[in-house]
């Protein structure tokens, strides 16, 4: 691969935006830093503000309130065209007038480069994106995946400052997005490139980030590394949008230091480790559904519930289990699958989860009151756009 | 949109092939309503009132019938070309438009475009009459002295058919505009195109199939225009569809008249098909959907 000039990405700093639309915040006071060279994704469920909030950065959505810096220099009231800032989008907008070199091309002919240098800077940048001989053709006469590829390449034959990427591979199919992921990352890595992505596929998200910020009506609900929006989803809607959760409502029986005991709105008591939130009012607990194990005769777990097998989803590498457990609630279990083996529907079984495995927050009018809507049913959570 | 041009297969799968019974209706009114009175139309070209080609040689040699069909041709020219440059920035406000702004532009482009075509050019007739409006404020404002000629003039003509064209070639035009992916500028912008550049570089260039639609067709209705050359025009100002009426109805010559018809039909097609070859029929329909 041909080397880059030297330019790395720049760091990205937003203050306080928000947006207004009418009566309607589709942003509000949104905060957060991007290191130079970083890969951040904004993650959110349809109408989170996702979107506004990569238009307000890119300069064609003005914002309400608040500033965008890059390189510690406000550009909040420079034009789109002054920004300096690479986008790819949704549906790729190359031009369809245009052959790809022309349209890779672009950018450095509205910055007046001669055009030795423009042949060399295109064919660098398609070399990059692995489509050198492509050049001469008209979009239309490209596969999705290529024309994903002039898009990065046009959106990178300028050396930006920042990457940004609406939804980047959502039109592709699955065997190709996994491909261009690992392209992207790749390119991220070799360039340096700060790249603000927004998606709503967690996969993705997972897949690509170093960090996520997981955005709901317009806020960030949570701001960290894919390991730790997994493992330490700070509310109910992360553990809900971010992989599968089982949801449950319950309310703290007793409590000492390192543990609480709790029951469901069913009636279903279970321990709970760290100190649950003070007082003796309602939880909200989240239990991941690959934390909940099958039990042989005689195993021990902190807590243990007997179940009947309502439903069972092959997946191929794990297999998804409805359990209906006698105080009435329905658990998702996720196991490994096993050749031949494993639990049918109908059986009865012995299922068990540690205290640390039930992710505890505090209770539902608390919840609300962050401004967050009742917890989906669980599953739901995945894959809404 | 450029990057969907293709052809349409045009054969028709065997299970597909009883739904074409349903075309029989609309075949056959065609038939009876239009193919049949050309049909007529042409073979007394050639017949009436004594066999052969006479008509059309008169047609191709006499210098007047000659000069006619340009005078048709450019004035149908300029008018198209007029609305290209008037539609133009009304399409484009059109499509930039929402709400209140949106439903009033589109009135404005409507309403005279559901009005009889007669009842506009009357209008124009009061409108740029001696003591038409334009006259008086021309007066009032001490620019003339004495009403100026505007009525029965190239210039009358001009403006009544670019008024009443105008929207032929708005509407498709709008219709392209709107269809385009707000991205594709978007894109040009944040790739640091001024947005003058962006406008010239990418929007104008992916509308230009909707321009063709629209001028095309324009051209087309201009070509055969009748009523408004002959209520606002001047006597030196002769097109081939009055030519025709002249020869009908005031000298009754039925074969000569149905010469220049022919005329004028072979003509439009030959445009079509220049125009097919070169610019690609199919843009031009699909702007036009
Ligand atoms: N131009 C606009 N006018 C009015 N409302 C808008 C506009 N753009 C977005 N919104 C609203 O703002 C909210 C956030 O939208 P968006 O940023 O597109 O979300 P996302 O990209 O996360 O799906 C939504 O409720 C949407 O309806
Ligand atoms: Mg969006």
């Amino acid at each position: 691969m041909a080397a880059a000039s030297g330019r790395r990405g720049a760091p990205v700093r937003l203050d306080g935006l928000r947006k207004d639309f009418g009566s309607s915040v589709a942003v509000d006071n949104l905060s957060l830093e991007v290191g130079a060279g970083e890969f951040l994704t904004l993650l959110g469920p349809s109408g989170s503000g996702k979107s506004t909030t990569l238009l307000m950065i890119a300069g064609f959505v003005a914002p309400t309130r608040g500033e965008v810096f890059v390189s510690g220099k406000p550009i909040t009231r420079k034009a789109p065209h002054e920004r300096d800032i690479g986008i790819v989008f949704q549906h790729y907008a190359l031009f369809p007038h245009l052959k790809v070199f022309d349209n890779v091309a672009f950018p450095l002919k509205m910055r007046q480069q001669p055009a030795a240098r423009i042949a060399e800077r295109v064919a660098w940048a398609l070399d990059l994106v692995r489509l050198g001989d492509l050049g001469s053709r008209y979009p239309h006469q490209l596969s999705g995946g290529q024309q994903q590829r002039v898009a990065l390449a046009r959106a990178l034959v300028f050396e930006p400052s920042l990457l940004l990427m609406d939804e980047p591979l959502g039109a592709l199919d699955r065997r190709l997005r996994e491909t261009m992921q690992g392209e992207l990352k790749r390119l991220q890595r070799a360039l340096d490139l700060t790249v603000i992505c927004v998606t709503h596929d967690q996969e993705e998200a997972l897949t690509l980030s170093d960090r996520i910020a997981v955005m709901n009506h317009g806020r960030v609900e949570q701001l960290g590394t894919p390991e730790e929006l997994y493992e330490r989803p700070q509310t109910p809607f992360v553990a809900e949008f971010l992989g599968e959760s089982n949801a449950l409502a319950a309310r703290v029986l007793r409590r000492d230091e390192s543990r609480a005991v709790v029951r469901t709105t069913q009636g279903l008591d279970m321990v709970v480790a760290g100190a649950a939130p003070a007082g003796e009012g309602e939880v909200r607990l989240a239990i991941r559904p690959e934390r909940i194990e099958f039990l042989q005769e005689g195993e021990a777990r902190d807590n243990v519930a007997d179940a009947k097998i309502d439903e069972v989803v092959y997946l191929g590498d794990a297999v998804r289990y409805l359990l209906r457990i006698p105080s009435g609630e329905t658990l998702i279990v996720k196991a490994r699958s096993v050749a031949g083996g494993g639990p049918r529907m109908g059986d009865a079984v012995r299922v068990g989860w540690s205290a640390d495995a039930v992710l505890v927050y505090a209770g539902a009018g608390a919840a609300s009151a962050n401004g967050l809507p009742p917890p989906p049913k669980a599953g739901e959570g995945r894959g809404r756009g | 949109m450029l990057a969907t041009a293709r052809r349409m297969p045009l054969t028709i799968a065997p299970e597909h092939r009883r739904r074409l019974l349903l075309l029989l209706p609309a075949v056959g009114f065609l038939a009876l309503a239009f193919a049949l009175p050309l049909a007529l139309i042409a073979i007394r070209s050639v017949t009436d009132p004594e066999p052969g080609l006479g008509h059309y040689v008169t047609i191709g040699t006499v210098n007047v019938y000659l000069r006619v069909l340009a005078a048709t041709f450019g004035l149908a020219l300029t008018v198209t070309l007029a609305t290209v440059v008037l539609g133009y920035p009304v399409a484009y406000a059109l499509a930039r438009s929402r709400g209140t702004w949106r439903f009033l532009l589109v009135a404005l482009v409507l309403l005279p475009f559901w009005t009889s075509l007669l009842v506009r050019t009357y209008a124009w007739m009061v409108i740029l009459g001696r003591y038409g409006i334009v006259n008086q404020v021309l007066m009032a404002l001490g620019i003339t002295e004495e009403p100026l000629k505007l009525l029965h003039t190239s210039l009358a003509t001009h403006v009544g058919m670019i008024h009443i064209l105008l929207p032929f070639l708005i509407l498709p035009l709008w219709s392209v505009m709107t269809r385009l992916d707000p991205a594709l500028t978007m894109a040009a912008r944040s790739l640091g195109a001024s947005p003058l550049r962006a406008f010239l570089r990418v929007f104008v260039p992916l509308t230009l199939p909707g321009v063709m639609a629209g001028a095309m067709l324009v051209f087309i209705l201009a070509l055969g225009f009748y009523v408004t050359p002959a209520l606002l025009g001047g006597p030196a100002d002769l097109t081939l569809s009055m030519l025709i009426s002249q020869q009908v109805s005031e000298l009754l010559a039925w074969g000569f008249a149905s010469a220049l018809a022919v005329t004028l039909l072979v003509a439009t097609l030959a445009v079509l098909a220049l125009a097919g070859r070169f610019l690609g029929l199919g843009r031009i329909w699909e702007g036009l959907d």
